[in-house]
């Protein structure tokens, strides 16, 4: 019997597991983009595990930058200093990017969305707009950015200056070349990106780290928190794609939905052909500039230059002004969000404890009222009034109506307890109402007390 | 209280109904403690934090273990519990980091209660020392906020090797300060890493080195160890270095006995004994009663329960709650309660299972009763120390139960008391598991061409791989992951194939998962209608979902069991390497089982009786393996092809079982298959394989070991008290009935008698006609 090679062994090993798992091949196979419905067993073999025709893949074979070089046709050329391709896209200040121009950038105050991010005042001009294409979702030392895209401020221009890592061994160079050029200035610079706090950012720290090159500490102005704030209501998800759409204004055409990137990387990979990457680029590119116009839009809510138009979103600001105790600017946000034709439930209620908070009365009387009449689940509201006639105006008959309103309510709307009952598990709607009505039996009382004595 | 045991202990060796069933009884004296100086190189702050808790000297092996950690060496401790290793291992951390804070240390953990305990002594011994040394536990339970501080903080990271594997290595680099400076890995119960958790284990450190040599530090291994036979081997094989071995225990130890009782035969004819759980009830009350603190060690959680409750009602009122039950399944608070409730003495009796036999601090108790072998020799005599640890007098009772296994080692007391113990196997070059760690490694740092994992063949792997795309060989040459998966979320320690199926109880509503098996026994056990018996209890599967690796059973009483019948086809692929010993021909090699469950007979319990059958719906199941095979010329014994076919029938049956405990794996472990014309032998050949893809290591070990294999087996079957062949020596009878029983001879004359026989009729005597024929090494 002839000796069966390893390779051979290989194979019949993890062909026979993977026919009693299909589940297997499947999870290491597929791509990280699944919106392509169908993406069952043969998909997976397209993208990922067919065996190349002829001889094992090596790298030097797959990429062949040769006399039609296809980079040189998707605009990338080798960096003179480092020979790492990149791709530099200039536009004109005065060119629209959604509703903003990126000359808008030039007069913008950032004092407000510095001190909403948490950084210190910086210029516009030493704001980095950062975002990567990477090989996957994790932030493991596997995961590579195979693309870094950093745009900035220069003269009359918006530069775009895109990195692409066209064979794994040049990363440590792309890395070196990135810090110097972009993410080590005199003049404290700050990156912004959307989600980079948590991805692109620590992901660049660890690929640094894996390279051991030092790790610049550069303040991170991260806009998917303050979007977080301003759309949280009214967006299903908060992704830089839908506040584009909703906020922004932007409608892109063409776009290569960013989860497949990684798959199309390692078809390049794979074959050397980086034709398929065209997209990938160009949808890099679109993001940044985003960022510029998200950046742009963030700053003038923030400095009330841009009007808004949702309640939610004058209430968020409201509370915004509210941390940074600009109490006037604070009042006037939720007076806007009261008056604005789709306020709801929560807003008049975070308005109303704006002025409990001021001890204005006599408004947030008028507004807890409203909210009884609007709303008759409502149990919080009348609480609160309960409280108001009790301990303001020590009016015990008007207290022990509202006390016994709320205990009414509160009886036949479990969810009407906490403000929001949607998404509350049932157990927790239970417990809290079992602990408001022990709450308010004991108020009544209170208030019977004071009434007799 | 040693008084009431030395009492007790007396009184049984006078009552004839008592001593006449134990097969062995060896009284281990006293031995004093040997004491050592505390180190001079041993920083002061650590030197004083060791007096000011009273603690001047160290016991002899503890000494020489942080010696030869100061020189560099790795180094493993193999002593008993209790004998104070954790010291081995925590001294040479503290005074690390008390002379360069920058110092860090791994700890490494097989179960999470284990290193809880570990880190409360280390606290407490951190509290006297001037550096701040900081210890913490990194699992699965540590909240995200303390996470940070402890990769960037942390002097001593306690953790398991699953958590090593799947949030540690991956995310190597936001461990940077670990990794740089780290000095010191401890593998604390090293014998626990054996078999397919081991292999997994080995590979582990070996992606953990690979790590630590891209961050330029080589950390010194310092294991601990139960006693093996193997410690060395099993270091080279966990670590991939020698280590030096501190084997001598310097703790003191008071008077021990070690009782092998086996409970009386109360109908010869069947051969049929007293439960050992009932002898377990019967001298367990005693020994409680007579206020002699004592711990229970049972095979399943059901026995837990019913021992306990057995307790409960035989001893005095006043003791009543002082008798509890503890296994797995309890939640971790009641399990801490317990603990304590031992440690302090309020606890006199507790039954358990396994889960206490691990290093868990419980303090020391007087007696021990093993109820039934549990599976191996290390696990008697980890369960033994747990009586009587530093001083006074203790007893370690095992009482055995009827099978083959426990029957043969009850007789064998000296493959416990005398012989080494076990060896612990690791076969970390399992391909399977080889290739799913070596991804795992890809991911975290690129492979030079060049580069070893453990295997010389690491090229020729990463090609592979190349070649499908998993990963992508860079201009530079090396090997770069090349996917968006994380590897290591596909891969589980726990197991070789990476989907099991788990079984899941849906009696009144419930679904709660009381078990799991691979795929491929799930074919015979788990198949629709089949009886599965679990804790003795029987269930029966009312779906097999093998997609998702879920099977749905529900509690029903049957007086039945079921036994599918597998259509199998071996066959060989390679043959590794073969000798022929007499007649018989040994071979190891690499095969293909297909196997296909055809359909399953329902056979009552006691008599055995057929009760019927039914079909079996299942895909084809296929399993490459490692395997053992022995064949022989049909004319090397006096058989016809029915007598071949039971005397390979049987003798597989009881080779398996042998083979598990040379192995120290599970009986499931290892599969059987016979033919009686063999595909590539053409003759009567039998095979043992491993019940793992890939296989891992155990055909090798009994191709190696078949002459011990064979006569153990031959052993086993021999001793057994029943006259023509039970279900407990080699198994039930096949269909067709062999020819009219022996009349009924005793003891060795028997055997005697059967190697006269010419052509031996009943199916025992063929059984072992081939046990010996295939080691019987003519001239």
């Amino acid at each position: 019997m002839a000796r069966r090679t390893l390779q051979e062994r290989l194979a019949a090993l993890e062909a026979s597991v993977r026919s009693q798992h299909p589940a297997a091949a499947d999870s290491e196979g597929r791509t990280a983009g699944n919106s392509n419905g169908g993406a069952a067993g043969d998909g997976d073999d397209a993208t990922g595990r067919r065996t190349p025709v002829g001889g094992p893949v090596s790298g030097t074979e797959s990429v062949s930058l040769d006399q039609t070089d296809p980079f040189a046709a998707l605009g990338f050329t080798p960096d003179p200093a480092s020979g790492i391709l990149r791709r530099e896209l200039r536009l004109d200040l005065l060119m629209r990017h959604g509703r903003a121009r990126f000359a808008d950038l030039l007069e913008l105050d950032l004092a407000g969305l510095c001190r909403l991010a948490k950084v210190p005042p910086c210029r516009p001009s030493s704001l980095r707009f950062y975002d990567t294409e990477t090989t996957g979702l994790g932030t493991g030392a596997g995961t590579v950015p195979f693309l870094h895209a950093v745009g900035w401020m220069e003269e009359d221009e918006f530069v775009v200056t895109q990195y692409f890592l066209r064979d794994y061994g040049e990363e440590s160079r792309l890395l070196e070349t990135l810090l110097a050029n972009h993410l080590t200035g005199p003049d404290g610079i700050a990156v912004v990106s959307f989600n980079g706090k948590s991805f692109d950012w620590p992901l660049l720290k660890s690929r640094l780290a894996m390279h051991r090159l030092p790790v610049p500490d550069v303040p991170q102005v991260d806009l998917v928190h303050p979007s977080r704030r301003f759309w949280k209501q009214m967006l299903p998800r908060v992704s830089l794609g839908n506040v584009e759409a909703s906020v922004l204004g932007l409608v892109r055409t063409d776009d290569l939905p960013g989860s497949e990137a990684p798959s199309r990387y390692f078809e390049f990979v794979a074959d050397g052909d980086p034709a398929r990457l065209g997209p990938v680029f160009d949808h890099n590119a679109a993001d940044v500039c985003s960022l510029v116009a998200l950046t742009v839009h963030l700053a003038g809510v923030v400095n009330g230059s841009i009007p808004l138009e949702h309640a939610s979103e004058w209430a968020a600001l409201g509370r915004v002004f509210d941390e940074w105790d600009e109490t006037a600017w604070a009042s006037r946000c939720f007076e806007s969000a009261t008056a604005c034709p789709d306020v709801s439930w929560r807003e008049v209620w975070l308005h109303s404890l704006h002025c409990k908070r001021l001890r204005a009365w006599a408004t947030a009387e008028a507004l807890w009222l409203n909210l009884t009449q609007r709303h008759e689940w409502t149990v919080r509201p009348c609480v609160e009034l309960a409280k108001l006639y009790e301990h303001q105006r020590r009016d015990f008959a008007a207290a022990l109506h509202w006390a016994e309103t709320a205990r009414r309510r509160a009886a036949a709307f479990p969810g009407g307890v906490r403000h929001s009952s949607a998404g509350l598990a049932a157990t927790v709607a239970r417990t809290a109402q079992s602990d408001v009505l022990r709450a308010l039996d004991k108020r009544i009382e209170r208030i019977l007390r004071k009434m007799r004595g | 209280m040693a008084l009431e045991l030395s009492l007790l202990l007396e009184e049984w060796q006078r009552t004839p109904s008592f001593i006449d069933q134990v097969q062995a009884w060896q009284v281990t004296p006293a031995k004093p403690a040997r004491y050592r100086p505390l180190p001079e190189w041993l920083a002061d702050e650590v030197q004083e934090a060791l007096r000011r808790r009273g603690m001047n000297q160290l016991y002899s092996h503890q000494r020489a273990a942080v010696d030869l950690v100061h020189a560099g060496r790795d180094t493993m401790v193999l002593t008993p519990t209790a004998s104070g290793k954790t010291l081995c291992y925590n001294l040479p951390v503290l005074h690390a980091v008390c002379t360069d804070p920058s110092a860090r240390a791994l700890y490494l953990f097989p179960t999470k209660a284990l290193s809880q305990d570990q880190v409360a002594e280390l606290h407490g011994l951190c509290e006297g020392l001037q550096t701040q040394v900081q210890s913490f536990t990194y699992d699965g339970d540590t909240p995200m906020h303390a996470r940070n501080r402890i990769r960037e903080a942390g002097h001593v990271v306690v953790t398991n090797p699953d958590m090593l594997h799947a949030a540690i290595l991956p995310h190597h680099t936001k461990w940077l300060r670990l990794f740089e400076n780290l000095r010191y890995i401890v593998i604390d119960e090293a014998h626990i890493y054996r078999g397919v958790f081991g292999s997994h284990v080995a590979n582990v450190l070996r992606r953990l080195l690979r790590v630590c040599a891209f961050y330029g530090s080589r950390p010194q291994f310092i294991l601990s160890s139960a006693t093996v036979a193997n410690p060395g081997d099993l270091a080279r094989e966990l670590t991939g270095r020698e280590v030096a071995l501190v084997t001598e225990s310097g703790a003191p130890e008071g008077e021990r006995h070690t009782v092998f009782y086996n409970p009386p035969v109360f109908n010869p004819q069947l051969g049929l004994r007293r439960s050992s759980l009932l002898e377990a009830r019967r001298i367990g009350a005693r020994l409680l009663s007579a206020g002699i603190s004592t711990i229970g060690f049972v095979k399943t959680r059901t026995q837990v329960e019913l021992l306990a409750s057995y307790w409960k009602r035989d001893v005095p009122e006043r003791l009543r709650n002082q008798v509890v039950a503890y296994r797995g399944g309890y939640l971790p608070q009641e399990r801490r309660q317990i603990e304590r409730g031992l440690r302090e003495g309020e606890i006199r009796g507790v039954v358990s299972t396994n889960a206490l036999e691990l290093g868990v601090d419980i303090g020391s108790l007087e007696a021990v009763l093993t109820v039934g072998y549990p599976g191996t020799i290390a696990s008697i005599r980890q369960q033994a120390g747990r009586a009587g640890r530093r001083k006074g007098l203790s007893l370690a009772l095992f009482i055995a139960n009827a099978s083959a296994l426990d029957q043969y080692v009850v007789t064998h007391p000296a493959s416990v008391l005398e012989q080494s113990p076990e060896a612990a196997r690791v076969y970390p070059e399992n391909l399977l598991i080889l290739l799913d760690h070596l991804k795992c490694a890809a991911y975290e740092l690129p492979f030079a061409p060049d580069e070893a994992f453990g295997v010389e063949t690491t090229a020729e792997l990463l090609e592979y791989l190349a070649a499908h795309r998993v990963l992508h060989q860079g201009r530079d040459g090396r090997y770069f992951w090349m996917s968006d998966a994380l590897p290591s979320h596909s891969v589980s320690l726990r197991s070789a194939a990476q989907d099991n199926v788990v079984i899941i109880d849906q009696t009144d509503g419930r679904a709660e998962v009381i078990g799991e098996t691979d795929r491929f026994s799930a074919l015979t056990m788990l198949h629709e209608e089949a009886i599965y018996l679990h804790q003795s209890r029987p269930y029966q599967v009312e779906k097999l979902d093998l997609e998702n690796g879920k099977a749905f059973v529900r509690s029903v009483s049957a007086d039945y069991y079921t036994d599918a019948e597998l259509a199998v086809r071996l066959q060989v692929l390679d043959t590794l390497e073969h000798q022929r010993i007499g007649a018989a021909d040994h071979a190891v090699g690499e095969v293909m089982v297909n196997a296909m469950a055809t359909l399953f007979k329902k056979i009552k319990l006691d008599t055995h009786e057929n009760l019927g059958w039914g079909k079996i719906h299942l895909p084809e199941a296929e399993l490459h393996s490692m395997g053992y095979w022995v064949s022989f010329p049909s004319d090397a014994l006096p058989f016809d092809n029915q007598a071949w076919e039971n005397a390979l029938v049987g003798a597989a049956h009881v080779l398996r079982h042998a083979a598990s405990l040379h192995c120290m794996c599970a009986v499931s472990d290892i599969h059987t298959a016979v033919e009686v014309r063999d595909l590539l032998t053409r003759r009567p050949t039998l095979y043992l394989y491993d019940a793992y893809p890939g296989g891992i290591g155990l055909a090798e070990r009994v191709f190696r070991s078949s002459d011990e294999v064979f006569s153990t087996a031959a052993d086993m079957v021999a001793a057994c008290p029943c006259e023509d062949g039970c279900p407990s020596c080699i198994g039930p009878a096949t269909d067709s009935p062999t020819g009219v029983p022996n009349a009924a001879v005793d003891g060795d004359a028997r055997v005697a008698v059967a190697e006269r026989i010419t052509a031996p009729s009943s199916r025992k005597q063929q059984v072992l006609a081939l046990l010996r024929a295939a080691v019987h090494r003519a001239g």
